[in-house]
């Protein structure tokens, strides 16, 4: 009898349906799609603006450079504008790089395209756009203005794009990127946003200051070329300036200008320090290399995973090790790892998909 | 799992973040509810999606809701009935209080030792045999784990009446669990 209880308490308490993962993902992207898709259609009602969060990036922007020349009914407006920029920020993280290996450009309308590895995207300034040396395609009519009209562009790890933006600013997008960016820019401004790697050159247009907010922090450009590094899966970030002047915006508000060959060091939000480099070296990878000046091995691997979409792992006590030299890229990546035990003290073997190193006995 | 104050407030303030989590936390219940009623995965995922939009949309008064998932719930059979109604061949035959039938999802037991995976598959096929009504009560004081009063006020019905549903189906279980 108490026996037969039990099992029943058993039941009642234990005894549950096996919900799977894949339902929860599914609703749970379902409502950002239909959230999204509602954003774009229709501004939101006047009564619910100031009830949205506001894109903290447009604040800090706003507070950076123009404080003195925007009036508050400017901002109020730009702030409004701002929102369904947010949250097609938030649902861009359900496009995630690894659910197909190529290069992917996500039009508003959630249609996608599939791009092959490294070849330009090229936008023109009434926001159509063509793929290499395709003919151009339209975005298909809608019924709100062609400035919120967001494109997304999906380079998974191991592969690479190109893009040049409405305006002829031109962006290398590197493995494991997310780029986010109007068709059309505004009256005001030009902004984008960036998970991953770019090197950029901002075609110079003092009127409209352009905006790349990432993660960690945002930088404001008036016509200048640098590397961006800022992964959030990673937070370890830096902005490498070429050319030209920009203003870095972190996340706790704190402001900094770079003048050409300085990088900057964040560690998540944060700016940690400033310094002097040879800025060209960061842009490398755009021409295939990757410079290595001092940087830790685990750094480096991270990277090649990203390049290469591959798993490397190392011994920790190697992590550490700082490596100097070049990679040429377009080695596959057995060539690179042979190349490494030539720099270092070490042996590999690969399985399952992932490469170990190895600290070689004495 | 209970959603706290904090983060409630944050959706109410448009944090797309924390209503992620609030949408984690409570699809699963909100899509079995659905399922039982619609008996199709991808019409419940709709139907949870679409109440979940809704949520999006009144997030202002989300702090004033006293039980978040009597609410949830309550919404979603709602929305789940007035579809039946849509797509049912002889309209208007369906009402509130009258349901054709009512699926629920196959349980398992994560201990063989105490029910094992025989008595559980006989306990799914038994529980599936009762009146609609009674799985509907059933689900929603099993798995959803609501309190009787909260399904009496739900279900237009009174504790008495749910805890008569409630006996019938653990007799059930046990005629099984005894044998």
């Amino acid at each position: 009898m108490k026996d037969k209880r039990k099992k029943i308490v058993y039941y009642w308490e234990n005894c549950d349906p096996v919900g799977n993962e894949e339902i929860t993902n599914s609703i749970r992207n379902k409502t950002l799609r239909k959230i999204e898709a509602e954003s774009n259609l229709s501004p939101l009602p006047e009564n619910k603006k100031s009830q949205k969060r506001i894109l903290r990036t447009a604040i800090i922007s706003i507070a950076a450079s123009a404080a003195i020349l925007v009036a508050a009914v400017l901002s109020f407006n730009l702030l409004s504008k701002d929102t369904s920029f947010e949250e097609m920020i938030v649902s861009t993280e359900y496009l995630s790089t690894t659910e197909n290996d190529q290069v992917t450009l996500v039009m508003s309308d959630l249609k996608t395209i599939h791009i092959s590895s490294e070849t330009q995207i090229a936008y023109s300034p009434d926001g159509s756009f063509k793929i290499g040396s395709e003919k151009p395609i339209n975005q298909e009519e809608t019924n709100f203005s062609a400035e919120k009209i967001y494109n997304r562009l999906i380079v998974p790890k191991g592969k690479r794009s190109e893009l040049i933006l409405s305006d002829g600013t031109k962006i290398w997008v590197n493995s494991g990127t997310k780029v986010i960016f109007p068709t059309v820019f505004k009256q005001d401004k030009r902004e984008i946003y960036v998970d991953g790697e770019v090197y950029m050159e901002v075609a110079h247009n003092a009127k409209k200051p352009f905006y790349v907010n990432t993660e960690g922090f945002d930088i404001k450009v008036l016509g200048t070329a640098f590397n961006v590094f800022a992964y959030k899966e990673n937070n370890a970030r830096e902005v490498a300036l070429v050319n030209g002047k920009v203003e870095i915006t972190d996340g706790n508000n704190k402001s900094i200008e770079m003048i050409p060959n300085e990088l900057v060091l964040f560690e998540k939000d944060n700016i940690i320090m400033k310094e002097s480099v040879k800025a060209e070296d960061y842009k490398a990878w755009v021409n295939k290399i990757l410079i290595l000046n001092g940087e830790k091995l685990s750094a480096i691997l991270n990277r090649l995973s990203l390049m290469y979409n591959t798993k490397i792992n190392c011994d920790p006590s190697l992590s550490e090790e700082e490596l100097y030299g070049k990679f040429d890229l377009n080695n596959n990546i057995e060539e690179v790892i042979d190349y490494l035990k030539i720099m270092l003290p070490i042996s590999s073997y690969k399985e399952n998909g992932t490469f170990y190193l190895q600290r070689n006995n004495i | 799992m209970q959603i706290n104050d904090s983060q409630i407030k944050r959706i109410v303030k448009g944090d797309q973040n924390a209503f992620r989590l609030f949408m984690d936390m409570y699809s699963k219940d909100l899509f079995f509810f659905a399922q039982g009623y619609v008996n199709s995965r991808e019409t419940a995922e709709e139907i949870v999606s679409d109440v979940f939009l809704e949520v999006w949309h009144n997030r202002q008064a989300l702090d004033q809701i006293r039980s978040i998932k009597s609410w949830l719930l309550t919404i979603v059979r709602n929305r789940a009935i007035s579809y039946l109604r849509k797509t049912s061949v002889n309209h208007s035959v369906i009402s509130f209080d009258s349901i054709e039938d009512f699926f629920l999802p196959a349980v398992v037991s994560p201990d063989e030792q105490i029910i094992s995976k025989e008595e559980i598959e006989n306990i799914n096929r038994a529980i599936n045999n009762l009146s609609p009504k009674c799985k509907e009560v059933f689900l929603l004081a099993k798995f959803e784990k609501l309190p009787y009063k909260e399904i009496a006020k739900m279900l237009n019905i009174s504790v008495k009446t749910i805890d008569v549903h409630i006996a019938n189906a653990i007799q059930k279980i046990s005629e099984i669990l005894y044998k």
